[in-house]
């Protein structure tokens, strides 16, 4: 099953963040706690470390974006396992 | 100490660790409402000092309350439901992390730094009136130390005598702000020899030590000798708070004190005292973690408090 990577809420008042860059490419493995993306918020700006290990399967959020807050960036799971449709768009 | 107390602390320890990673996890998710702080790898001194208690006695805890909170005896699945501001939660949702309150368990917080000091003198004094023999502790941070309340508090407790015990979890930083920076002491339990009762700094890592040092100091309190100042010397292994990159302190020594990890040095000491297997150990790790997410389950199921109720339980 496949790992959906969200934008995380890191702040109090947060509503969205901008992805300033991704720190893996699709096809890159990836192990839990490894740094995946910088994301920047009105305060700060952070290293955002992977939730599962795995290779990342797709990048749905573009460098440079602001995405709303608990949305799927990306997504991480086993080489070669099929996207589900939803998230495949 | 019997096995089986060791067992359980084991278990409360293993219970306040997952219940924080969970927190964690649920804030990014837009899940808990507010700010979290969280305790993980100071699990040893809540434990430790609440297990030192009578069920009647009371515990004044701190913005970092959830260790405090689930070692006093609190529920997990209405304390998760609280803090993600449902309906079925301690204080119906509107309390959250900062300000839970259950006096049923004896169990106050407060989310301005040291704001329980004098709370908790008001309880002890009360007791001490009340001649109900109850013990108040006392818990907050190196940070409360350099706030006034603090000085003017610990006076007045040792000047009556009050059935108290304070226990300061020196986790070497205030936010941000290293004790360095901010003291010139190295032990801030000898700030209690300024008001002339006894102060003690130990290893807040090591459960026996807490719990044997709180002991003796909550037997003085009940006894009405007076205060005893603890100085619980330990780590918190996340940031401040979730938005905090820890960029003030560096990562050898964040693994420096990972070695000190309370609950791997607890884990270490049952199996090498053949008090339990690795296997029992696991299994008691996956039922915890079952748990867990049934707190997490009522949580979710528990309504939204209905906006009509708003009124209710306001004094002001």
């Amino acid at each position: 099953m496949v790992t959906k990577v969200i934008l995380p809420k890191l702040e109090a008042n947060m509503e969205e963040g901008r992805i300033v860059k991704w720190l893996k490419k699709e096809g890159d493995k990836i192990k839990k706690g490894e740094p995946l993306f910088v994301l920047e918020t009105l305060k700060a700006v952070f290293d955002v470390e992977a939730e599962a290990s795995g290779t990342l399967l797709k990048i749905i959020a573009k460098e440079g974006s602001n995405v709303p807050v608990t949305s799927v960036i990306a997504v991480i799971g086993e080489e070669g396992e099929e996207i589900p449709d939803e998230l495949n768009k | 100490m019997e096995k089986k107390e060791l067992i359980e602390y084991y278990k409360t320890m293993l219970k306040i660790r997952y219940f924080e990673e969970k927190i964690d996890f649920l804030f990014t998710r837009g899940l808990i409402h507010g700010t979290a702080h969280l305790c993980i790898g100071q699990e040893a001194v809540a434990v430790g000092a609440c297990a030192a208690l009578n069920e009647d006695d009371f515990i004044t805890s701190t913005h970092r309350g959830h260790g405090h909170a689930i070692a006093k005896g609190l529920d997990i699945k209405k304390f998760m439901a609280e803090l993600q501001g449902k309906k079925d939660g301690y204080c119906k949702g509107r309390a959250g992390t900062q300000h839970t309150i259950c006096i049923e368990k004896g169990f106050l917080t407060n989310g301005i730094t040291g704001g329980c000091i004098p709370i908790a003198a008001g309880i002890a004094l009360a007791f001490k009136m009340k001649k109900s023999r109850q013990v108040v502790l006392c818990f907050f941070g190196d940070g409360a130390t350099n706030e006034g309340y603090f000085h003017e508090t610990l006076n007045i407790a040792a000047l009556w005598k009050l059935p108290i015990v304070f226990i300061c979890e020196n986790n070497l930083y205030a936010m941000s702000t290293s004790v360095r920076d901010s003291m010139l002491i190295e032990d801030i339990s000898k700030r209690a020899e300024a008001y002339g009762f006894e102060g003690k700094s130990i290893d807040g890592n090591d459960i026996f030590i807490v719990k044997k040092t709180v002991e003796e100091a909550v037997k003085k309190a009940r006894d009405g000798v007076g205060p005893t100042l603890i100085e619980c010397k330990t780590y918190r292994f996340k940031g401040h708070s979730k938005n905090d990159q820890c960029v003030y302190r560096t990562r050898e020594e964040e693994e420096e004190w990972k070695k000190k990890d309370p609950i791997l040095i607890l884990r270490n000491k049952l199996i090498k005292d053949k008090i339990l297997s690795e296997k029992e150990i696991i299994k008691i790790e996956e039922n915890i973690k079952l748990e867990i997410e049934k707190a997490v389950e009522f949580a979710t199921e528990s309504p939204e408090p209905n906006p009509s109720s708003m009124y209710e339980n306001l004094y002001a």
